[in-house]
């Protein structure tokens, strides 16, 4: 297993590399940088030389196109990143890192919270969809996650707020935090006031990933609850309830397990376009206006964050799957 | 000790029968009937052999019996064929009044829009505050906003092209992107999974870690990086329909390959394809007439499901107005006036702008993920429906 596990870390690497040149050089082939979007409209209004132009492109770093100069840039990059300094954001203007660790906090809420939620409803209906298979229970919760799943976020974010905000006037349709709430407000006021913000955004994520894990739950219940130990169960004349909960749950457990470690990219990485639709300033639509205007240490940054999440959640699920599963083994 | 329930139970059988005697000769002589019926017709299937009378099903006709007795798949092969009638034959009925071309404009005058604008003043004698309101009613030269009516059954959008008609041409895009793209992925995904799969070795290591590659990179940021790459760059128009499509499918075929090197190891190793090695065949019919043949039911269902995520894939960028171009219609861009400058007012006065759109998204997807799902069952084997 050990050996596993040190194979596996040496081929992320090797992939980490590969993602990183990929998006390394489309964000520098953009054509127009950080450094022409922001200060472009000055030169052409005469406030600012533009010589001034290329020394500050100079000093980002975004002066030479060419294709050695581009591998230079991106030496630079990885060598500073193999020591662990991501770089300094044009746009946020701090250290990648820390802002991405200041902002990944009200992200991870919303997604850990969503995540527990659709935990909580799933596994229970899928359970109850796979003892009555094919029946009112199993037909209706089969339509519902289907169109669950079929939901663009955005659209449904948008209906959320037509009803629930604008219509209803529950909530308020955007940002994290009323613009009301007096500067010497307690601490549990605007608690309570961010918690009532995030209520839409945390609904639009549970009903759009429900559906997956609720059928995933379905199929996996299925499965068990034809196994022989299951005939033998009953056959001995443990009650049914026994039967689906204990000897046929612990063995749903199995996948599940192992998708909630699956699940690590999108509980740190934000959900890009639900923040977005809500204003809600999480790390996700921190990279979607660092995208916008070219702050190419950001979009490197964050990239790669999700790239290393995606990597070691893979690499946690399979492990996860052979501590929970005697039966498999990790060779080669 | 054991009798009274005995005695108890006795009595009661025969007393039924007697309760109604005329129902019991109903049922005698029904029997009876029956009997003579069933003798006469074995007497006449006699000389029918055994492969006559039992109806035998192809593994084929049985996966589509199956699909189509499956209520759900059903339901979304009918919505996936309304869709695709609506958007590419609606058009062609551009003789009929509701029906307008993509960027038809409606110079027609519009609808009048009533304004106030308060002017207060203050009474130069005794000092009291007044606020009086200037109303002026104008009516728009064009018709930007319209209200659903006869002409416009969903009203017009802030150039004044019909929404009606836009949904229609949206729905081509998505489609056309939609098929187009899982097909182009199938093969990429196909070519290079079965290649890694059928060889092993090097060119498995090799191919598998460019799909790691691939599995790794977000795609939602890359898909903006690029989108706002051609932006700049100046590609519009339908230019950048296809530079998409070929993103998409460069994005999305690690998943396909991964499939297909899998169900390969595994087929490689059946006794059939040992047989098939003693019997001399060459590679290319190993490949293409024993191996790829057991792939594809798995194939066409990922294929399926694919084609529901591509369609909201493209929504997406359409609604992040990274998409086509905004004068072209697609189902993403005419959501996309909610996320604008004025967005709260489209959510609350025009829900009439992009509530259609987005129905027709879900529409779809749903239908596109209910026909795959059903294609899955259907082509289970230990399926016993």
């Amino acid at each position: 297993m050990f050996k596993y596990i040190l194979k596996r870390l040496a081929i992320a690497v090797l992939v980490l590399f590969g993602v990183s040149i990929i998006i390394y050089s489309l964000v520098r082939l953009m054509p127009s940088d950080f450094v022409d979007q922001k200060y472009q409209p000055l030169v052409q209004n005469g406030q600012m030389d533009p010589a001034r132009l290329e020394e500050l492109k100079e000093l980002y770093g975004l002066s030479d196109t060419s294709f050695r100069g581009m591998v230079n840039g991106y030496l630079k990059w990885a060598g500073n990143a193999l020591r662990g300094d991501l770089g300094y954001s044009f746009k946020y203007e701090s250290p990648v890192g820390e802002v991405i660790f200041r902002n990944m906090g009200i992200s991870f809420i919303i997604a850990f919270v969503s995540l527990i939620l659709e935990y909580l409803i799933a596994i229970p209906l899928g359970i109850r969809a796979a003892t009555n298979q094919y029946g009112v229970v199993d037909y209706s919760a089969t339509v519902l996650s289907m169109i669950g799943i079929s939901l663009p976020s955005f659209f449904l974010g948008a209906l959320f707020i037509r009803f629930f905000s604008v219509g209803l006037g529950w909530f308020e349709p955007n940002g994290l935090m009323s613009s009301d709430i007096p500067n010497n407000a307690s601490q549990w006021t605007i608690l309570l006031n961010i918690a009532w913000h995030l209520v839409l955004p945390m609904a639009v994520l549970v009903i759009l990933s429900i559906g997956g894990l609720m059928r995933y739950t379905r199929t996996n219940t299925l499965e068990v609850l034809n196994a022989d130990y299951i005939r033998t169960a009953r056959a001995k004349g443990v009650s049914e309830h026994t039967v689906v909960y204990k000897h046929a749950f612990r063995n749903t457990m199995i996948p599940l397990v192992t998708m909630f470690a699956g699940a690590l990219p999108g509980l740190f990485g934000g959900a890009m376009i639900t923040e977005e639709v809500f204003a809600i300033p999480g790390i996700g639509r921190m990279a979607y206006q660092a995208l916008q205007e070219g702050d190419v240490p950001f979009i490197m940054g964050y990239n790669m964050f999700l790239a290393i999440l995606t990597v070691i959640g893979t690499l946690l699920s399979d492990i996860m799957y052979a501590v929970v599963d005697p039966r498999v083994k990790l060779t080669k | 000790m054991n009798q009274e329930p005995k005695n108890t139970a006795l009595p009661e059988a025969p007393g039924q029968i007697e309760q109604n005697p005329e129902e019991a000769a109903i049922r005698a002589n029904e029997e009876a009937e029956l009997r003579a019926e069933e003798a006469a017709a074995l007497a006449a299937q006699e000389p029918v052999s055994l492969a006559d009378s039992v109806r035998v099903l192809s593994p084929g006709q049985m996966v589509a019996k199956r699909f189509f007795r499956s209520k759900l798949s059903m339901v979304g092969l009918v919505t996936l064929l309304v869709l695709f009638v609506f958007s590419f034959i609606g058009p062609l009925f551009g003789f009929l009044p509701f029906i307008w071309g993509e960027t038809e404009m409606d110079t027609s005058p519009g609808k009048i829009v009533i304004t106030e604008k308060p002017i207060s003043y203050t009474d130069p004698v005794t000092g009291e505050n007044y606020t009086a309101y200037s109303v002026s009613e104008q009516q728009l030269s064009v018709n930007i906003k319209g209200a659903p009516s006869s002409t416009h059954l969903l009203g017009t959008d802030d150039m004044t092209y019909d929404v009606f008609s836009r949904l229609m041409y949206g729905g081509r895009v998505s489609l056309t992107i939609g098929f187009v793209v899982v097909i182009l992925e199938t093969l990429l995904g196909v070519i290079l999974g079965g290649l890694a799969g059928y060889f092993g070795k090097w060119v498995d290591q090799l191919v598998m870690r460019v799909v790691d590659i691939f599995y790794c990179i977000p795609t939602l940021p890359l898909m903006l990086i690029i989108s706002f790459m051609l932006d700049s760059i100046g590609i519009e128009d339908r230019a950048k329909l296809f530079v998409m499509m070929a993103l998409l499918t460069l994005l999305g075929w690690a998943g396909t390959a991964r499939l297909v090197r899998g169900q390969i190891l595994y087929l490689r190793e059946q006794e059939y394809m040992l047989a098939a090695e003693a019997n001399g065949l060459p590679v290319w019919r190993k490949i293409f007439n024993h191996l790829l043949p057991n792939v594809i039911p798995q194939l066409i269902v990922t294929m399926t499901l694919g084609l529901g995520s591509i369609i909201l894939t493209e929504a997406t960028l359409g609604y992040l107005g990274l998409g086509l171009p905004a004068k072209y219609a697609t189902w993403g861009n005419m959501i996309n006036v909610v996320s604008g400058q004025n967005g709260l007012e489209y959510l609350k006065d025009y829900p009439n702008l992009w509530v259609p759109p987005g129905i027709c998204i879900i529409l779809a997807v749903l239908a596109f993920n209910f026909i795959g799902d059903g294609l899955r069952d259907a082509f289970d084997p230990k399926s016993k429906r």
